[in-house]
């Protein structure tokens, strides 16, 4: 049966009809076709024989359980996988946001710092000289971010993308502000535990 | 059905305890189509773990409308595709192919339990013999009873290929069969018939 199989090739025409009856989606017209011609061919009637061993052999298969603790595992290289995104991702964000702070806290070194050193001068001076100074460097402070941003507009508009400058200053501008709500936090910190003390 | 789609909106929203009840649900499935797929123990643990993981990063694109099998078995099987094509120029001969280990199913007696490790050989030998894209159909045809137009949504083809596919796998699984008998190797359709005592 073999050897007829490889002598003589089965026709063409009834070779892919073959495979759709062995999955009932043969018409019965065309599967007593089928049935009459597997009578008078040899080679066609050695297929379908061979091919009705292999369907039985693939058929009577059974489903291959996994080992016992699947479930665990699956659920331990869950944990480890996300544990390990979460760490990628958060090294990312660092290295990603001290990038952008790099050159903001840069270009605005020159303004912010002497307001800080006067914050920080203010935070230690006795408490008559405070008011005063409260009043002069705010208002310091204020004129600098003020003279900073009318030449950063001024600087927008004259460019010929407005609106992508408009909004990367503005981007650095929010930055700029959460670095400094940052740095005055360390800052005041140590005072306000002195001051507990 | 119901108590699935439940299991996957807890799991949407971070439910990991859910999901691993889907787990539970679908590992000899998916299991099964990675052993079949790639032939051995380990590699079929590794790829069906990853095919649950792909399928948890990727809940979201699931659609309910779908069956949830199908689409699972979706992921499995063209992740097993692409390790298979990966492999493609370590091949290894039919002899060659592992040791089935760390298989948990029932223990029949010994005698039966011959005829059903010739019988896997022989199933395993013969599925080793065809490209990847033919062996997934097959097996999705045989193992999990599936429609054509199953198979054709898991393999993202149309039912036209899928036939054409199927045909074409018998085709060689038949030639397979009779190069094995030919060849006189002990994993063939006719040592399992003969171990079952005629054919």
């Amino acid at each position: 049966m073999t050897s007829n199989v490889q002598a003589s090739k089965p026709c063409p025409q009834f070779s892919e009809q073959m495979s759709l009856a062995l999955d009932h989606q043969l018409g019965a017209a065309a599967e007593r076709d089928l049935r009459e011609h597997l009578r008078t061919c040899d080679a066609c009637q050695a297929q379908w024989d061979a091919l009705q061993r292999v369907e039985r052999l693939f058929t009577t298969a059974p489903l291959i359980s996994p080992p016992a603790g699947f479930t665990a595992r699956v659920s331990a290289r869950l944990v480890r996988r996300e544990s390990r995104q979460h760490i990628v991702f958060g090294a990312l964000s660092l290295v990603v946001g001290a990038l952008i702070l790099v050159p903001v806290a840069l270009a605005s070194a020159g303004k912010i710092v002497r307001p800080l050193y006067s914050l920080y001068l203010l935070m230690t001076t006795p408490a008559a000289w405070r008011g005063l100074f409260v009043i002069t460097e705010l208002l310091s402070l204020v004129e600098s971010v003020l003279n900073a941003l009318r030449l950063t507009i001024v600087a927008c508009i004259r460019s010929p993308g407005v609106m992508v400058c408009l909004t990367y200053n503005l981007a650095v501008l929010v930055l700029t502000a959460l670095w400094l709500r940052v740095l005055i936090g360390r800052l005041l910190r140590p005072v306000s535990v002195l001051r507990q003390a | 059905m119901e108590q699935e789609q439940v299991w996957i909106q807890q799991a949407l929203r971070g439910d990991k305890e859910a999901f691993t009840r889907l787990i539970e649900a679908y590992q000899t499935p998916v299991y099964n189509l990675a052993y079949r797929m790639l032939g051995n123990a380990q590699e079929a643990e590794d790829a069906a773990q990853e095919a649950f993981i792909r399928a948890y990063t990727r809940l979201r694109t699931y659609d309910p409308t779908r069956k949830f099998a199908s689409w699972l078995l979706s992921i499995a099987s063209h992740y097993c595709i692409d390790r298979l094509r990966r492999r493609r120029f370590n091949l290894i001969s039919l002899e060659e192919l592992p040791p089935w280990q760390g298989i948990a199913s029932e223990r029949p007696q010994p005698e039966e339990r011959l005829i059903e490790n010739q019988k896997r050989d022989a199933v395993q030998s013969l599925l080793a013999t065809l490209p990847p894209h033919y062996r997934a159909p097959i097996i999705l045809r045989y193992w999990y009873d599936f429609s054509y137009r199953e198979i054709a949504e898991v393999m993202n083809l149309t039912e036209s290929a899928i036939k054409s596919r199927l045909h074409r796998a018998r085709e060689m699984l038949v030639r397979a069969a009779s190069q094995a008998d030919e060849d006189k190797m002990p994993t063939t359709i006719g040592a399992v018939q003969t171990a079952r005592g005629g054919g």
